[in-house]
């Protein structure tokens, strides 16, 4: 029994923090992998797990990300607006790097990494 | 009782000892190792250096990616009196440097004491708008592209500014000596108290044989720029066999001093290229980005110049060696190697530009902003009829901002087909150009060779400059 509510515990834990925790405003470095979806490209972050964070790119970069469709890339992007939970969208993005993903990690080697915070927009 | 008061004094003795000695030693790395690998390619510098701490009376601390198990067992037999010995993490990392800015904020190291810092990971080459550069921290997660380190945890060596500049403000005598590939940018640290020692370019992979040769160079009495300058000038790994896997000597050494300085500015930019050779492992090769961007008009014209400059500075150099100088090395060899090895390097650029290869950093503006500016790379990598046919009904939707998504595509698509009418053989560039560059496999050992020249033509430029600045600087006053 102590051990159930242990894991009821450690899950309802997780489970707040996977959905409390809003991604703030700012420049971030990220490893994603980019898919198209439908108009709009995304840049998707722990891709097919409970964790997964899709960001949605500007259409203005449709051409630049078509290039690496369904790629591992790293790049710098800045978010101007609040996230909504785990989606977001991109205002900007930087050069880009080709990944080599690793399918042994549950993340595939994706990850996001705040580099700077600024206020959102509304 | 005796033995108590004994063991007391003793140890009384011993901590007195400990905690005033005027020197720190901190050795911190081994990132960028493949997960769950018994070894890392740093453990003989590690070992060195538990060597050398055997013998010195300086406060040492250890921060070495964990896990591997033989890395561990060096850390653990050979660094027993660590004050701190813990795997190469954010934090781990960030307690050493913050540890030391605390100690000379509180005076537990005073005006006139030294620390070197010793960095022996993976290093990126430095991007546009940085400072110094990231190394690895912590394991791989794939196969390590070693010119950009994609695929491991990074920190940037910036994050060492504070101790810096507290080194300068409190008269600490700091050493930072970085082994990693690209470590050149590392120079940027450097400051009127901050010795900066790098083991290669910040366009250059480095090799292990610097790092274990100057571990073993150091001794009691040197001076940093003893250890670099004895280093770079025997340093010289035998196993130049390509198909061993062991790396050449092809980097450049680096020194902050003013003549090291000096010799960076003059002779480093333009002998770069021909330090480059061509490795079939995509991610450590440097020669068919350096082909690549030496294709485009502008990339040829710099070329041209740099070329002119490195004959120009060797004689001069041979003009005052000649009159100053007892030992000047015969420098005929070098100018002959380079001179030879620009002519394999433009052979393979004429056959790039046949291709068409230099437009492929050509920029096409699409948009009215420059998100919509695209490479003609990425415009050759783009699928635009699978795109097309997918996003098929935006062409006829009554939303002009879906029209003009589907726009973007039929835009694309007629670029595409443009670059390709003008230069068919982009179609398969990537395979052509490849093929083509394995024939460049012999360039491991010319590069080899020229590195070899350098370094002679190296030791005697310093040795000519000291001649004129013999001031102190931080490397010749951090006495070991």
């Amino acid at each position: 029994m102590d051990n159930m509510n242990r894991a009821s515990i450690t899950f309802l834990l997780l489970t707040f923090f996977q959905f409390s925790s809003a991604y703030a405003c700012g420049d971030y470095l990220i490893s994603a992998q980019v898919r198209a979806e439908n108009e709009y490209f995304v840049l998707i972050v722990n891709p097919g797990t409970i964790s997964e964070i899709r960001l949605r790119a500007d259409t203005d970069y449709n051409l630049k990300l078509a290039a690496y469709e369904n790629r591992f890339i790293e790049t710098k992007i800045k978010m101007i607006k609040e996230m909504d939970r785990t989606r977001g969208e991109i205002e900007s993005l930087g050069s880009i790097t080709v990944l080599v993903p690793d399918p042994k990690l549950v993340d595939q080697g994706t990850s996001m990494k705040l580099l700077s915070k600024s206020d959102c927009k509304k | 009782m005796k033995y108590p008061n004994l063991l007391t004094i003793t140890l009384l003795i011993f901590s007195s000892n400990a905690f005033s000695s005027d020197c720190n030693i901190s050795f911190v790395g081994g990132g960028g190792e493949p997960v769950n690998a018994r070894k890392t390619i740093f453990d003989p510098s590690l070992s060195a250096l538990g060597s050398y701490l055997q013998n010195t009376k300086c406060n040492y601390s250890l921060s070495f990616n964990g896990g591997h198990q033989e890395a561990d067992a060096i850390m653990k037999s050979q660094f027993r009196n660590a004050e701190t010995k813990k795997p190469f993490d954010v934090v781990n990392y960030n307690e050493i440097i913050n540890g030391y800015i605390n100690k000379i904020n509180s005076g537990a190291i005073k005006d006139g004491e030294k620390i070197l810092l010793m960095i022996d990971s993976h290093g990126a080459k430095p991007t546009g708008g940085e400072k110094t550069h990231d190394i690895s921290i912590g394991d791989a997660t794939a196969p390590l592209n070693l010119n950009d380190l994609s695929n491991s945890p990074k920190i940037n060596l910036s994050s060492l500014n504070a101790l810096t500049n507290l080194a300068a403000a409190k008269g600490i005598k700091l050493g930072i000596v970085d082994f990693s590939c690209h470590s050149g940018a590392t120079l940027d640290l450097a400051n009127k108290n901050t010795c900066v020692i790098s083991s290669t370019g910040p366009n250059h992979l480095g090799v292990n044989v610097f790092s274990e040769e100057f571990i073993k160079n150091m001794k009691p009495g040197k001076t940093l720029e003893n250890v670099f300058l004895e280093t770079r000038r025997n340093s010289i790994s035998k196993n130049y066999d390509e198909s061993s896997g062991n790396y050449p000597n092809s980097t450049f050494p680096m020194i902050s001093t003013p003549e090291g300085l000096s010799i960076n500015r003059d002779l480093y930019p333009n002998i770069s290229p021909y330090l480059y050779y061509y490795n079939p492992n995509g991610f450590e090769d440097k020669l068919g980005d350096y082909i690549i961007h030496a294709s485009s008009d502008k990339g040829l014209c710099m070329r041209e110049n740099q070329f002119n400059k490195l004959q120009s500075t060797i004689e001069e150099f041979r003009a005052i060696g000649a009159l100053e100088m007892n030992n000047m090395p015969e420098l005929a060899r070098i100018k002959e190697l380079l001179k030879n090895y620009k002519a394999t390097q433009d052979r393979y650029i004429k056959f790039a530009r046949t291709i068409g290869i230099q437009e492929l950093s050509h920029i096409e503006h699409f948009g009215k902003t420059a998100k919509g500016d695209v490479s003609w790379r990425e415009i050759l990598e783009t699928n635009y009829e699978k795109r097309l046919d997918d996003l098929s009904p935006l062409a006829k939707s009554k939303d002009p901002t879906q029209r003009a998504v589907y726009q973007q595509y039929v835009d694309g698509f007629n670029k595409q087909k443009e670059i390709l009418s003008k230069y068919p053989k982009l179609k398969n560039y990537k395979n052509i150009f490849k093929q083509q560059m394995n024939e460049m496999k012999g360039t491991f050992k010319i590069a080899n060779d020229i590195s070899l020249e350098e370094r002679k033509l190296y030791d005697v430029m310093y040795e000519n400059l000291q001649k004129k600045k013999s001031a102190k600087n931080p490397c010749n006053d951090f006495v070991l």
